[in-house]
């Protein structure tokens, strides 16, 4: 029998892994009902002063920052001022892309 | 901007939101070290640049097109990562290499991922008024991050360097590599954090495949491919 290879089935630890991954990556990516879902007012960030998206800016201008100094609702805002900044940047270009904040 | 947060898993400890917005800001950095990009109209000036950061790229080399095209990608580069590899989930079997072949399994995730979220929140980005170019660049931006492509990427590259930059006309070819290649330095930029930010931002997560006896390091693997050839 030498050279016979026989198919077993896979382990039970790792079909039950397979199925753990399964299930975690199927619960975060979107699905269907998370983007039908409406953004609701506990989703909203709190309003921001002008005062601390110039303060932002100032840290993402430095080269050698890094988000992991910046918490919570200010590591969305400083992607909305780089997005904005190359928005704005790109003029006419960019124009049909600009949507306005909040939306 | 809320929605790719959501995606994001919270649990682990370095594909997630942070690392996002990180290698966006690494991004942004690259092109305005580069003088692609001007800093963000702030009340206190930039600190000077690093005198070791020359651009070899000229001026306008990009469009606007391909900077949009590279802070989307690097938003959207890791989005559901579910925290362990694409060896992982091809040793282990899951539905998802299943789908994707167990070719660059993850980042095919986060392609699905940024495309779907982009097509619903934001749907002018996609749209194929621009002959697709913008959702053509920024999915083959997130694909080039898989790092078991990363040796056949460097050799690409290393021809680019070799041969040199075309500009007048620019060659779209040679562009989306140094796109892809902004992309995938953004993604590796943590090696070159500080040593304090680097340990709060890695935490303690022990990676899943040893814990199994599953050979599934993408990059010695592809080291042993290629010694083999």
């Amino acid at each position: 029998m030498d050279g016979v290879q026989y198919v077993t089935p896979p382990s039970r630890e790792l079909i039950l892994i397979s199925r753990i991954i399964d299930a975690i990556v199927q619960s975060f990516a979107p699905q269907p009902n998370l983007l039908a879902r409406p953004i609701s007012s506990s989703d909203l960030l709190a309003p921001v002063s002008t005062a601390h998206l110039s303060h932002l800016a100032t840290i993402v201008n430095e080269w050698d920052f890094h988000a992991g100094t910046l918490e919570g609702a200010d590591l969305i805002w400083s992607s909305v001022l780089i997005l904005e900044h190359v928005l704005n940047f790109g003029g006419k270009v960019l124009l049909p892309f600009k949507i306005p904040r909040g939306t | 901007m809320l929605t790719v947060r959501s995606c994001y898993q919270p649990t682990n400890h370095y594909h997630n939101f942070r690392h996002a917005i990180d290698v966006l800001q690494a991004t942004f950095q690259i092109l305005v070290l580069s003088n692609l990009l001007p800093p963000l109209p702030a009340p206190h000036p930039p600190m000077q640049k690093p005198s070791s950061a020359p651009s070899h790229l000229p001026p306008g080399y990009f469009t606007p097109i391909e900077l949009l095209a590279l802070c989307i990608a690097a938003i959207g580069h890791d989005a559901a990562h579910p925290g362990v590899t694409n060896a992982f989930l091809a040793a282990s079997k899951s539905s998802l290499a299943t789908l994707f072949n167990d070719r660059s399994v993850l980042e095919n995730l986060h392609c699905l991922t940024i495309s779907r979220i982009i097509e619903d929140r934001w749907p002018a980005l996609f749209a194929e008024e621009d002959g697709g170019k913008m959702r053509r660049l920024v999915l083959e931006m997130i694909l080039s991050t898989d790092m078991a492509l990363h040796f056949d990427f460097m050799e690409k590259f290393e021809t680019l360097r070799q041969s040199g930059i075309s500009s007048s006309p620019v060659d779209d070819r040679q562009q989306r590599l140094i796109c892809c290649c902004i992309m995938k330095s953004a993604d590796i930029s943590n090696l070159v954090f500080a040593i304090s930010l680097y340990l709060n931002l890695i935490g303690k997560g022990a990676p899943v495949d040893s814990e199994h006896g599953l050979d599934t390091c993408a990059t010695k693997r592809s080291q042993r491919t290629r010694r083999s050839r």
